[in-house]
């Protein structure tokens, strides 16, 4: 059953936005999806696995806090609200591919 | 919050990944929904047997790090009950399709529900064969499309789990891929339960069921699953004319009843006493 | 086989073909059995539901034929030996599982006790039709062995022998028993436990982490791991590499179909198995198998009693081919006669080997009844009457031979 919290969205700072936006440097294995130049005012809340996301859009449409979208570029999935982010869990639930995680406390899993 | 993807990791074969299943295929939801069962249950790797037939469902097994076996279209329950007859402190899972159970596997299907060996059976349904290219099923809804069917259905789908609870299941329930953590308990209520367990799982198949019949997107298909079913305790409160059409999830069937290798064991016994 | 020369009168039963099988199987260490009934295998599984409960074995009657070898190959993957019995009509139902069980390499007998067909045939009578079907019954290139008894004490012992082969080899091992053989009651000296040689798989000797399911061996058969038993590893009927996962690419199909052939085709001199009756001497040679064998061997000794040199090359192992043997029969011989109770399955096999001269003259009863003496004794009398190619030095055999008139 679904769990669709109301959250309310912190509006984040143009810059944030539009380097989040900007395309991601396409990783193999365990990397994040955003740009490492990119001055973050908030820290990864969740990490992607590029090569096996598949760019179905289910984490994104099921996002509470539209943290994420599909990048242009690739298709795949991206954090474009990283301080919206309320680690509810529900990409991670319901991604087919095993393709996201929650950071948790700060630390990397794995 | 448990972080759900790692206890999932724990127990795939990592290096075998990313999965064949196309994007937003309902499979990877029901692995994950799957393992996740299986961390509950504190199972021995080593003592988990995953049997599958032939179908997009059935490549599960690459992906577990259990013992896998992976066997002929439609004939997993016979292997499996040949598996848990012959070693039955393994705990044996099946996994099919609405094809390979309910159209080549049917006969096996019901005898195992009547034999009640103490086995889980997830019925992975997305009313098509998806990986011969979209062909219908035996869950195929009236009024859809598919492949072998362009001008729509002449024949009405199987209830898979009246056909389980008829033929003599202990354990019947039904989720979707959309209620992702109710999921999760009807395996481990499933896998808990002594006899023949089966759990139809309701997934999408967006390559083929939902282009055929306007569903494009994955996200459309969870919803539809998220709109048109409703729950044991729902279908008792409503009206007929509410719960029309709508598909009931939850645990539908539940029973004790004497279980085959317990069965066996028995009979195993009376034989050696008589000398 | 070991002898049984020291068995002891207390063991001698007489007991019916497939029995024997039953006492066998279970003699050979099976203790799981999936069966569905039908005529004239049916008795195998009534015997082994009553003998196998005492030993702690499972039997289950499945739902069909395929559920049947289904549930067989599941218990052999958890280290259990296991054997299913049937006939026609079942024998083409499991098929596709037999082909399963080559390509993932899983041991297990098959008892196929041929009756009339084809279709439902004539359940309650004999013949030896299924021959190329036990070869080529599934589709693909797979690897199969095939044994055929010709008495009741042959039910016996090549029921353990297929047991042995299947486990040493991991691969489908038929027995094609047939009617006759099957319903025959013989009398059976039966060894004691110690005379019986068995042959378990070779499990791993590494550890789980270091353990390739399908790798490559001096002998082609990798060791197998039992399920249950810590070693967590893929097994499948796709083409796979040597790690069981599928595969597409063509250099490891073709190493994987090329292995599976070679299991067989370089321990033939292992597997394949046949008897030599008065050979060494004989003009004219038969080829035969089953209960048909008997009468073939009646009629040699009857046609030497007549003066004529003939003789028997019994095929105890049908699949693969006894090749060698055939090549080795004279180039020289009067004939080679082939009786067999189908329209000439094994006489095409024999013609394909053999380089000699002589003419090779098929022998086919159809009609359910079993071939009888006077009828091989009369092909054995027209060929006594054909030239022989060339004239060949007089044998060392003792006996004189007396020259037939020509009729």
């Amino acid at each position: 059953m679904s769990t669709d919290r109301e959250k309310t969205t912190i509006r984040a700072g143009n810059e944030a936005e539009t380097a989040a936006s900007a395309p991601p440097a396409d990783g193999e294995g365990d990397k994040l999806s955003t740009p490492p130049e990119a001055e973050k005012a908030v820290p990864d809340p969740v990490e992607i696995f590029n090569s096996w996301c598949k760019g179905c859009g289910i984490c994104v449409a099921f996002c509470p806090t539209k943290t994420l979208a599909l990048s242009p570029a690739t298709g795949k999935c991206i954090i474009v609200l990283a301080e919206a982010c309320s680690k509810c869990g529900l990409c991670e639930l319901r991604c087919p591919d095993f393709a996201i995680t929650v950071i948790l406390n700060g630390a990397r899993p794995r | 919050m448990r972080a759900y993807a790692e206890i999932a990791r724990h127990y795939l074969r990592t290096n075998r990944l990313p999965h064949v299943w196309c994007p937003g295929c309902g499979d990877g939801t029901v692995l994950g929904a799957f393992l996740r069962a299986v961390d509950e249950l504190g199972l021995d790797k080593d003592k988990v047997a995953v049997v599958s037939g032939i179908g997009c469902s059935s490549r599960t097994p690459v992906y577990v790090d259990f013992n896998t076996l992976h066997t002929t279209h439609g004939r997993p329950l016979a292997f499996a009950t040949g598996i848990k007859l012959a070693r039955p402190e393994l705990t044996v899972v099946t996994i099919t399709g609405d094809g390979d159970c309910l159209a080549i596997g049917g006969n096996h299907f019901i005898h195992a529900c009547r034999r009640n060996i103490d086995m889980t059976v997830i019925i992975y349904n997305n009313s098509i064969y998806g990986m011969t290219g979209g062909q219908h099923s035996p869950t195929t809804p009236e009024g859809a499309f598919a492949a072998t069917i362009p001008y729509g259905t002449t024949e009405p789908p199987f209830d898979a789990c009246k056909l389980a609870e008829a033929a003599g299941a202990s354990f019947v329930a039904r989720g979707t891929t959309y209620h992702t953590r109710e999921l999760e308990k009807l395996f481990v209520a499933a896998i808990k339960k002594k006899g023949l367990s089966v759990v139809e799982v309701i997934q999408q198949c967006p390559t083929y069921y939902g282009r055929y019949n306007r569903m494009r997107s994955p996200v459309d298909m969870l919803n539809w699953q998220k709109e048109n079913t409703i729950t044991v305790t729902q279908a008792q409160k409503l009206d007929p004319e509410q719960s029309r059409g709508k598909i009931v999830r939850g645990i539908l069937f539940e029973r004790d009843a004497p279980e085959l290798c317990e069965n066996y064991r028995k009979l195993i016994e009376r034989a050696q006493a008589k000398g | 086989m070991k002898t049984l020369e020291h068995a002891t009168r207390s063991r001698v039963r007489v007991v019916s073909g497939n029995e024997a099988c039953a006492q066998a199987a279970v003699a050979a260490g099976c203790r799981f059995f999936g069966g569905y009934p039908i005529t004239p295998s049916t008795e195998i599984a009534e015997h082994m539901a009553r003998l196998l409960p005492p030993v702690g074995g499972k039997f289950i009657q499945m739902e069909d034929e395929m559920a049947s070898l289904g549930a067989v190959l599941g218990a052999s993957v958890t280290g259990v030996k296991a054997m299913t019995a049937t006939s026609g009509p079942g024998f083409s139902l499991m098929q596709e599982n037999i082909g399963y069980a080559a390509m993932a390499e899983i041991p297990c007998v098959i008892i196929n006790v041929m009756r009339g067909g084809p279709s439902t045939g004539l359940p309650t009578k004999t013949s030896q039709a299924d021959i190329m079907q036990s070869r080529w019954g599934s589709h693909g290139d797979y690897p199969v062995i095939a044994l055929v008894p010709s008495n009741v004490y042959e039910c016996f012992t090549l029921t353990i022998h297929a047991f042995n082969l299947s486990e040493k080899y991991r691969v489908p091992v038929i027995v094609l028993s047939d009617e006759i053989v099957g319903h025959a009651h013989e009398n059976v000296v039966f060894p004691s436990p110690e005379e019986i040689t068995i042959f378990n798989r070779i499990k791993p000797s590494v550890p789980p982490e270091e353990y390739v399911p399908y790798e490559d061996t001096p002998t082609g058969v990798p060791p197998m791991a039992s399920f249950g038993d810590g070693y967590r590893y893929f097994i499948t009927g796709l083409t796979h590499d040597e790690a069981g996962f599928p595969t597409s690419r063509p250099q490891q199909i073709d190493a994987l179909l090329r292995r599976l052939k070679r299991k067989i085709d370089d321990n033939v001199s292992d597997i394949v198995c046949v008897e030599e009756f008065l050979l060494d001497d004989a003009e004219i040679v038969l080829v035969a198998f089953g209960s048909v064998a008997r009468v073939a061997k009646a009629a040699v000794m009857r046609a030497r009693s007549l003066g004529i040199r003939a003789g028997l090359l019994r095929l105890i192992s049908l699949w693969p081919f006894p090749e060698t043997q055939i090549r080795n029969l004279p180039n020289d011989l009067r004939a080679i006669i082939v009786p067999e109770m189908n329209f000439g399955q094994i006489v095409g096999e024999v013609s394909k080997h053999y380089r000699g001269k002589a003419g090779i003259f098929p022998h086919n009863r159809v009609d359910s009844e079993l071939t009888t003496i006077e009828e091989i004794l009369e092909q054995i009398e027209k060929a006594q009457s054909v030239t022989r190619p060339r004239s060949r030095p007089r044998s060392r055999a003792s006996s004189p031979v007396r020259q037939s008139t020509a009729k």
